[in-house]
């Protein structure tokens, strides 16, 4: 029961933890992400733990960027926090992802609708999780005293980070600085030269790495961060943890098999007397062995199962508590991926039961009557 | 004359090679006419429940050879040996060993279960058994909570249900007082004048004075004497 918890809610963790961060990374759609150089941790932070963080350099990274070899696209974007516990938001503490819509290539590819038009300086687009609080295409939501209408919703992707956005133009976003000098209106502290990071798309052929190295070379103070490289990083991390609590689970696995080999061992040699009766009333080595090996299995399978649900009331109680003390972003395995760690977990503690049970098993099977009588009384 | 059991030079060595060898039968030869009642007489460690245990097929000799049926049984392959226990002998171990907590039914028809026979039929030979030794009544009852007479019935009765030719007896008066004795007796005579071959190992002169007894065969250090 203990190995089958164990196994299942930690490899199911880990598991929607790297699908999470293949998913993010992925939906992010760009090959590199350029931000301040101290400012990296702070991206990781809002990409995995979707907590809203805004940091910002020059403007005129994007230009240079655009001007570096290999480079095919490159498009700022701007990050600004709704205000917290002020009537001129109507959303608290979400963040504003400011983007250029002529530049843009990676926020229209996520519109659930296709729009057909340029986004105009009072519309906006929200993440699923901020539209599922009450708003849906053509609603109004106030952000610093103004007024914007939805116009497009993104695809529920399962990233905080991008599910928990509201995504706004430019020109919008400077309206807010500009209207935020009122009195009725908490004041946007954001100068127009600023962004928060430039995403990057590669000619096709040119390898990110090379590409993102000439970016830091040639723009002192950024940090350009490859895709497919921090998804590596973050995937070799997570394996060295899983290897870890792999080595843990075998360890336990192995104990386990020795405690219940020890702990049939005891059942059986109370039963021994039983066992020899049997047997010398004819039982064949087969049928005794068959009769405990069944009363292993459905121990074992039992033991297997309640260990399964053990670990997904642990999933379901405290997974949540769990990513977010770690701050990394969680999503439940699809129900093929379930069915895939549920059989393993099972099959592993199915089979450490019965293989525990075998050797007292055969042992007491083996036995002569006579002596199976005689050692058991 | 009709030999049912025959055992030749037998012995049995236990922890052959070690410093705590033992023999507790040894090169011992006899035969037993079929519907004869033998009693194995001799003291504590003479080698009798040894040489009943070999003879029941519980056991395999060290050498010698043990013919059943005109079988020699000492070397026959496991599988055989099972259906032999099942089908030739019945046995009443000294200690009873009946299984607690499980009913009177459920005891007696334990040895019917590896024969494979359908559930009625286990239940009608159960249930004739336990009326030819009165203990149907107390067909549901967990064995545990019967009195010592009754316990005793019920062993008997397993040892009867697959309606064996040789029942093979292991101090069957060893716990039971003078009266309860007394019935044993009375079942073994029956059992007599049915037909079947009975070999008792005791110390008891209750049993092996007694006149159904045909014939005593003395032990003494494993060896006949």
């Amino acid at each position: 029961m203990v190995v089958s918890a164990t196994l299942f809610s930690v490899t199911t963790i880990i598991d929607s933890v790297a699908t999470s961060l293949k998913k993010a990374i992925a939906h992010l759609g760009a090959d590199i992400i350029v931000v301040r150089a101290d400012a990296e941790d702070k991206l990781m932070t809002a990409l995995l733990a979707g907590k809203p963080s805004v940091f910002y350099m020059e403007k005129s990274v994007e230009e240079k960027i655009m001007k570096i070899k290999g480079v095919k696209k490159a498009a700022s974007q701007t990050f600004l926090k709704t205000a917290q516990y002020a009537s001129c938001c109507e959303v608290s503490n979400i963040l504003m992802i400011g983007f250029e819509p002529a530049r843009d290539f990676t926020i229209k590819p996520l519109l659930s609708e296709k729009l057909k038009r340029p986004l105009l300086s009072n519309e906006v687009i929200m993440g699923m999780n901020v539209a599922l609080t009450a708003y849906t295409i053509g609603a109004t939501v106030k952000l610093y005293g103004r007024d914007f209408k939805v116009v497009g919703m993104l695809e529920d992707t399962g990233i905080k980070f991008i599910d928990s956005s509201i995504f706004i133009p430019y020109s919008g976003l400077r309206e807010i600085v500009e209207g935020s000098k009122r009195k009725d209106v908490k004041t946007v502290h954001l100068r127009k030269d600023r962004i928060s990071t430039v995403l990057v798309r590669v000619w096709p052929g040119t390898s990110p790495a090379k590409v993102a190295a000439s970016i830091e070379h040639d723009i002192p103070g950024v940090k350009a961060i490859v895709s497919k490289e921090s998804i590596f990083s973050i995937k070799t991390q997570l394996f060295a943890v899983w290897r870890i609590i792999l080595a843990i689970s075998v360890l336990l696995w192995i104990m386990s098999l020795l405690l219940i080999g020890v702990i049939f061992l005891m059942i059986i040699n109370e039963r021994q007397r039983e066992i020899g009766l049997l047997r010398a009333m004819g039982a064949k080595k087969r049928d005794v062995f068959s009769l405990i090996m069944t009363e292993a299995s459905i121990l074992s399978a039992s033991g297997g199962l309640a260990g399964i649900i053990c670990g997904s009331a642990l999933l379901y109680f405290s997974g949540g508590f769990i990513v977010s003390s770690v701050k990394i972003p969680y999503q439940w395995p699809s129900t093929f991926e379930f069915g895939i760690l549920i059989s393993l977990s099972f099959i592993l503690s199915f089979l450490a039961g019965t293989g525990a049970a075998l050797y007292p098993t055969i042992k007491s099977a083996w036995m002569e009557p006579y002596d199976a009588i005689h050692s058991g009384k | 004359m009709n030999t049912i059991i025959k055992t030749e030079n037998v012995t049995k060595v236990l922890n052959r090679g070690r410093p705590n060898e033992v023999r507790p039968v040894r090169d011992v030869s006899m035969e037993i006419s079929k519907g004869e009642t033998v009693v194995l007489k001799g003291p504590s460690g003479s080698g009798k429940t040894s040489l009943l245990s070999l003879v029941g097929c519980m056991n395999r000799p060290t050498s010698g050879k043990i013919i059943v049926k005109g079988k020699d049984v000492a070397k026959l392959p496991e599988r055989f040996l099972n259906l032999i226990r099942r089908n030739t002998f019945g046995f009443i171990f000294q200690q009873l060993n009946l299984i607690n907590g499980i009913s009177v039914k459920e005891n007696i028809m334990l040895p019917l279960y590896p024969t494979g026979s359908g559930f009625p039929e286990l239940k009608k030979r159960a249930e004739n058994i336990m009326d030819k030794l009165g203990i149907t009544h107390r067909k549901h009852f967990p064995v545990q909570g019967l009195s010592g007479g009754e316990q005793q019935r019920v062993a008997i009765a397993r040892a009867l249900i697959n309606n064996p030719d040789i029942i093979l007896a292991d101090e069957p008066t060893a716990h039971l007082d003078t009266k309860l004795s007394g019935d044993l007796i009375n079942i073994m005579k029956l059992l007599k004048e049915e037909g079947k071959t009975i070999v008792i190992a005791t110390h008891d002169p209750l049993i092996y004075e007694r006149d159904f007894i045909d014939r005593m065969i003395e032990m003494r250090d494993g060896k006949i004497i």
